[in-house]
């Protein structure tokens, strides 16, 4: 009975992975590996990382200045939308870096993410096991990848901890001051995550380019 | 002795082997998948010779010897798939051999491990080929699998080859394995289930050696060229 299951579970998988097949997106994807797009790539995500880092601060020194801690809440849920708005977008670009990797036929050395870079302690925490990966894994291509999955769960937690504070600022009332301190430290966590993942582009483009010489 | 709807199914089945044939050769497809170009033809042989000799072949010792072949060739079909679809990419290929040889030691454990029956018939039929279509299914999947992971572009006529005939096996080796566990008592079953879908599978067959290459589909030759690596194709 078990090989019957096997057989059946494999025969699922088939039907499951041809179904998701897509000729189109694979050509463009490598379409886009092959044609000298890197630089302007690069100094687009730049630019708009710079730009939605200058909205969050703005929005962050207007709420600390406010004499009023509701208005300083409103700035800050401002800033939040800012926040999730660049961090959705960045998760985005993380994950098709990690895609484009397995395109690529040999990854540049990449360095983990510096737990130090980082102030709140769950960020420490997630770059130091990460840390710990990268010496485990063998290959670059799966240490760049896991550097792009650490950056993700980055995005993912810099937002969520900003949100909770957030979050229990509104519970303890109208007049209560927000948590500076630590939305402080979460401001400059969430200037990190932007320049590693740029750095991480910036790695993937000397893997393609490095491509690019192979092939010509 | 065979009945009549068994014997006008067996003749379509060799007509729609005899169009693939002619499409693979007339439209040099047959070099797109050497091993299926192979197949092909044996197939069209074996069932040829049931259905016009029936007292000589149509016995459950040619049944076995020719079932043996087709399983061997079609496991040839599904390592010359993965090496054909993933080889010229570096990163693929190597997980690939990985795959393979992980796939080929499980296949050797599982024929080791079969256990012995009364009939040599119900032994090779509900024990050994069942096996050996699970490894076959399993490296086709896989190889979808891979190609999957690493986006690498398909020639759209060998991953029609890779599902149908993917999906055909596993229908077929779940057939095979109910006999093996219940006996004789299947066998109605599989010969009234087994020829039809064998029949939906070689149409299907026919008409992708013969239709014209869908739009968009060389693709994949324009990519192997820019890298450079058609030659090693």
């Amino acid at each position: 009975m078990t090989l019957l299951i096997v057989m059946l579970l494999g025969l699922v998988l088939l039907l499951m992975v041809a179904g998701l097949y897509n000729q189109e997106t694979i050509l463009r994807d490598w379409q886009m590996i092959l044609a000298p797009w890197g630089e302007r790539a690069y100094r687009e995500l730049e630019k708009r990382a710079e730009g939605e880092a200058h909205l969050a601060d703005y929005a962050y020194e207007r709420a600390r200045a406010a004499a009023d801690p509701a208005e300083a809440v409103r700035l800050l849920e401002v800033g939040l939308k800012v926040i999730q708005h660049s961090s959705r977008d960045w998760v985005i670009v993380l994950r098709g870096m990690g895609v484009l990797s397995r395109m690529a036929g040999a990854i540049a050395p990449v360095e983990p993410v510096r737990p130090a870079a980082f102030r709140a302690s769950h960020l420490w925490g997630l770059a130091t096991l990460a840390r710990l990966g990268h010496h485990l894994l063998v290959t670059t291509a799966e240490r760049f990848r896991l550097r792009a999955y650490v950056l993700r769960g980055g995005f993912a937690i810099a937002t969520r901890l900003f949100v909770q504070s957030l979050a229990r600022t509104r519970a303890r009332g109208a007049a209560a001051e927000p948590e500076w301190e630590r939305l402080a430290a979460i401001r400059d966590d969430l200037r990190v995550l932007p320049a590693e993942s740029l750095r991480t582009f910036h790695w993937l483009l000397v893997s393609l380019a490095a491509e690019r010489r192979r092939t010509a | 002795m065979r009945l009549p709807h068994e014997v006008a199914i067996a003749l379509l089945v060799e007509a729609a082997l005899a169009a693939t044939c002619a499409g693979l050769l007339f439209r040099g497809r047959w070099r797109r998948l050497v091993t299926f170009s192979v197949y092909v033809p044996t197939v069209l042989t074996g069932n040829v010779l049931v259905t016009w000799w029936p007292e000589t072949f149509w016995v459950y010792r040619f049944w076995i010897l020719k079932e043996s072949v087709y399983s061997s060739l079609t496991l040839c079909i599904a390592l010359e798939l993965g090496w054909l679809t993933l080889r010229p990419f570096k990163g693929a290929e190597a997980t690939l051999r990985r795959v393979t040889v992980v796939a080929l030691v499980a296949m050797a454990i599982l024929l080791a491990t079969s256990p012995g029956r009364e009939s040599t018939f119900l032994a090779v039929a509900g024990e050994v080929l069942p096996r050996v279509t699970t490894v076959t299914v399993w490296l086709m999947a896989l190889t979808l699998v891979l190609a999957h992971w690493y986006r690498i572009p398909w020639d759209p006529f060998v991953l029609g080859v890779a599902v149908s005939f993917g999906a055909y096996q596993a229908v077929f080796g779940v057939l095979l394995r109910l006999e093996g566990i219940y006996g004789w008592a299947v066998q109605p079953y599989l010969n009234a289930l087994d020829p039809p879908a064998y029949l939906v599978l070689t149409v299907w067959w026919a008409y992708m050696c013969w239709r014209p290459d869908p739009a968009g589909s060389s693709g994949r030759r324009r990519l192997l060229q820019d890298l450079q690596l058609e030659a090693s194709r």
